[in-house]
């Protein structure tokens, strides 16, 4: 089994592994395997050892900066770093260098992180996968010829082939859980404005979100303590106060009311049979660890999707309609197409999708009221072949991931088995706003319950 | 499912958004346009606007 952040943390703290050996072993697997899943779009050594030989001399000298020094991890290629490349995996950015970090990659940094380099993403975090870029689409590690789902594609296929810890990830309509049910690890879209997004790129800043993948619920809590808080120069930026959420892992859900949103997974988008036992085994879990189970009715999957879609191509247009009038051949052809769509989205459709928005807001809440999280699927099924994902799906069916970000509040991929054809289904736990905690709480307790950390590609 | 509009239309549509894009191109978003369109429609439903309205803009503090 690939380690994991929390037990690579205790080895390092009592000087059983070091940080530079363990930069090295990555690197090379790094350079391994990315001819074959395609997981990185650029990787950088030189920075990556200096960063590794900085934590080895604090592990040295006592004065580790925490549970993340020296650790492996990787940025998706939207969040800048300054003077490496951020290209947005797109022609159109192919050489754009930042001269500052963002936010969270300086916040990961100052809490020890080894990055190795930069990570596939689809073209500006949307659409995918694409074969007419600069790069190759990231392949799932589980079997190199499927998807990884997206947009942190290749963030979800570096941490579940082991190459990496943890990683950033960003979830416009889903594009952290995503990639993490179908590549069989954790992720988090934490609660809206929880984590600064200066200097990621955006796609749709109303729906955008910032956050971890990680191989479990504890490694994303980890991660997400060093991500979380408040930062002036996001406008949505929440100042709230940020809770232990390792400490918070052990509350487990003893006492808590789960509704299972079944309408979403069995009626509005019915799932594969193992992605419907793999809820069925959480429910039971659940329902085994002390928590009171029953099912919710909330408005419909296609409701949700109705307002979001809108929104984030509207949204996404105007971030990228020069480029779109001046200069449309740079982007490949499925984000090209999908903003052209967002550029037909008209004033009033984009308000009365806003005001769509806060109704479902409103509905949901209600209908949520004494219900502490929520249960529900993350993807339809398995993972599709690469070359047979259709290019407009998303328009197709709705999807499962849309709600946590028409509503902001926290939501996350649990693993939670593995289906026919021996690729990872996964369930999705949402909770209220701000209680991140509980949702990493959950998945902590679904994770053991269910035995999937002993799941691991054989890559 | 809506009716896929005319090619004059579409080509409308996109030149008001400033876009140019190649014929056959156009034509792909042409024949896809009915899986976006009622998405667009479902927020038209009518009503009068007699009540206060929810505020457009999202609060992110709490």
């Amino acid at each position: 089994m690939p380690l994991t952040i929390a037990e690579a943390a205790k080895q390092i703290a009592a000087r059983k592994l070091s940080p530079v050996e363990l930069a090295q072993e990555r690197l090379a697997r790094a350079e391994a395997l990315n001819p074959t899943i395609w997981a990185f779009i650029r990787i950088t050594p030189e920075p990556a050892l200096a960063a590794a030989k900085a934590a080895e001399a604090r592990q040295m000298s006592g004065s580790l900066k925490g549970p993340l020094d020296g650790i492996p991890f990787a940025h998706k290629d939207i969040y800048c770093t300054a003077g490496i490349p951020t290209t947005a995996h797109s022609a159109q950015f192919i050489d754009h260098v930042p001269t500052e970090d963002a936010t969270t990659v300086k916040w990961l940094a100052e809490a020890g992180v080894v990055s190795l380099g930069k990570l596939a993403t689809h073209e500006f975090a949307f659409g995918g996968p694409s074969f007419d870029l600069p790069w190759p689409p990231a392949h799932n590690p589980w079997n190199p010829k499927h998807f990884t789902a997206g947009s942190s594609s290749g963030t979800g296929a570096a941490v579940s082939a082991g190459i990496i810890m943890g990683g950033t990830g960003s979830d416009t309509g889903g594009s952290i859980r995503g990639p993490s049910a179908l590549c069989g690890i954790a992720g988090i879209k934490p609660t809206y404005g929880l984590c600064p997004r200066t200097g990621i790129l955006p796609l749709a800043q109303s729906l955008d979100h910032a956050g971890p993948m990680a191989r479990t619920a504890e490694d994303c809590a980890l991660l997400l303590q060093a991500m979380a808080g408040h930062d002036p120069a996001d406008p949505a930026s929440a100042q709230v106060e940020i809770p232990d959420y390792t400490a918070a892992l052990g509350q487990g859900v003893k006492g808590k009311t789960i509704g299972v949103v079944r309408h979403f997974h069995e009626v509005d988008n019915p799932v594969s049979p193992a992605t419907l036992a793999g809820i069925e085994r959480a429910i039971a879990a659940l329902k085994d660890a002390g928590a009171t189970v029953k099912d919710v009715t909330l408005p419909s999957l296609w409701e949700f999707n109705y307002a979001g879609w809108p929104i984030l191509m509207a949204e996404a247009f105007s971030v990228h309609e020069t480029r779109m009038q001046t200069a449309p051949e740079k982007f490949g052809e499925g984000l090209r197409h999908r903003l052209a769509f967002g550029g037909l989205v008209s004033a009033a459709d984009y308000i009365g999708a806003q005001k769509r928005r806060l109704e479902l807001i409103a509905r949901t809440k209600a209908a949520t009221e004494g219900i502490d999280l929520l249960l529900t699927a993350t993807a339809p099924g398995e993972a599709p072949p690469i070359d047979k994902v259709p290019k407009w799906a998303l328009l197709e069916k709705p999807g499962f991931t849309m709600p946590g970000n028409i509503l902001g509040w926290p939501a996350m991929s649990v693993f939670t088995g593995l289906g026919a054809g021996e690729l990872p289904v996964a369930a999705q736990i949402i909770g209220k706003p701000f209680d991140d905690a509980g949702v990493l709480a959950a998945g902590h307790l679904l994770e053991q319950a269910l035995g999937t950390l002993e799941l691991a590609p054989k890559i | 499912m809506s009716e896929t509009p005319t090619l004059e239309t579409m080509n409308l549509m996109l030149a008001r958004a400033g876009i140019a894009l190649p014929a056959a191109e156009v034509e792909e978003l042409r024949q896809h346009w009915p899986l976006f369109e009622p998405m667009l429609a479902g927020l038209r439903k009518p009503a009068l606007p007699t009540s206060a309205e929810l505020a457009v803009t999202y609060q992110a503090r709490r």
